[in-house]
């Protein structure tokens, strides 16, 4: 006999779990929160859609509005300000369809992947974003070498653009990092399993 | 209407719970956390129980939901730490005719499981479950040619780890 086929037995012969849950019980845990992958994604997806739309109410910018109208970048970045609206609707219609779509009855494999595009969609939105960053940084950075303002105005031109480099390149390893590691913590488990049946999967 | 639906939910599911907590077993390696992924299948199974509608057996069914809950829903086994220690589990022995034999049998079988991987185990449980390879691939989303390939591996190396 192999020696699977003993231990087999052991698994058929197996008690029953001596800890019943009764149908009280079950019914209280059917009334509890998930506390799932596809959940966390969905909370913190809304809260990146919520801090990238409250950020431009908390920040005061008139200051910023002020400067940027010295230097004639003003309408450059109010015209893009609007043109990002639809876009940020789009992903958010995007997120909240594959997220629908999620389903627990879906094979394993189906499953994944689903999970694994919704957070897809929350990375090109922040891709999208920090994009937005680089240009914003750029039309300053144009403005600024123009038309220097304020402590700016007896810097050479070479050194503004250097010093506008470096801050937007901290500025996007800070949120890009950031965002590496919230998903990377989430993911890993998932990610590593993805990874398992799709060696699985592979043509021999 | 959902009191009806609530009430048959809750006696399959009492019924065939011991699948559940099979899967649990497997996949976690303390009482706390089988009782916390035992609460997220549960959750899963009812969000999803008006989908069921009986189209195929409530245990098959629940076989596929509880996987995917501990393979990809679920997030908090990867912190508990790793211990053989499943003595915490209890379980009911049977007196008449007692022999420990099976009992033992059993834990080293647990304790073998518990050092593959998540998909491993999947296998695995599926065939100590006797379920077919159709159900097995459809189950994993694999194809049959490469479920009966894979099992095959995942069973050597479970009886490489129950006899080194």
């Amino acid at each position: 006999m192999d020696l699977l086929d003993n231990y087999k037995k052991a698994w058929d012969n197996q008690p029953e779990e001596m800890k019943k849950i009764s149908a009280l019980e079950i019914y209280k845990m059917t009334q509890a929160k998930s506390s799932s992958i596809i959940k966390w994604i969905f909370v913190i997806g809304l809260l990146e859609f919520a801090f990238m739309i409250l950020s431009t109410f908390i920040f005061d910018v008139s200051n910023d509005e002020k400067i940027m109208m010295a230097m004639g970048v003003y309408e450059l970045v109010q015209i893009s300000q609007y043109l990002t609206i639809p876009v940020l609707f789009y992903f958010l219609f995007l997120f909240y369809k594959n997220y629908k779509n999620i389903s627990s009855i879906d094979n394993t494999k189906k499953l994944m992947t689903k999970i694994r595009k919704t957070r897809r969609t929350v990375r090109n939105y922040v891709i999208f974003n920090l994009l937005y960053i680089v240009y914003i940084a750029a039309i300053m950075t144009f403005g600024m070498v123009e038309t220097p303002q304020g402590s700016f105005q007896n810097t050479p031109g070479w050194i503004i653009v250097l010093i506008m480099m470096l801050v937007t390149v901290i500025m996007l390893l800070l949120f890009w990092g950031f965002y590496q590691l919230l998903y990377g913590i989430l993911l890993n488990k998932l990610n590593r399993n993805y990874i398992e049946l799709a060696k699985l999967d592979q043509k021999e | 209407m959902l009191k009806d639906l609530e009430a048959k939910f809750l006696s399959d599911f009492e019924k065939n719970q011991n699948i559940v907590h099979k899967i649990c077993r497997m996949y976690t390696t303390n009482r706390e956390a089988h009782n916390d992924l035992f609460q997220e299948v549960t959750i899963q199974l009812w969000k999803n129980y008006e989908k069921f509608r009986g189209e195929a057996k409530f245990s098959t069914w629940m076989y596929r939901v509880a996987l995917n809950t501990a393979i990809s829903l679920y997030r908090k086994s990867t912190r508990q730490l790793k211990t053989k220690d499943i003595s915490a589990f209890e379980y009911k022995i049977k007196a008449v005719d007692y022999d420990d034999t099976e009992e033992l049998q059993l834990k080293a079988l647990y304790n073998a499981i518990q050092q593959l991987n998540d998909i491993e185990k999947a296998l695995i449980f599926l065939y100590l479950e006797d379920k077919p390879y159709k159900e097995i691939s459809e189950t994993l989303g694999i194809s049959n040619g490469n479920a009966r390939v894979k099992m095959n591996r995942a069973k050597e190396k479970l009886k490489n780890i129950l006899n080194p």
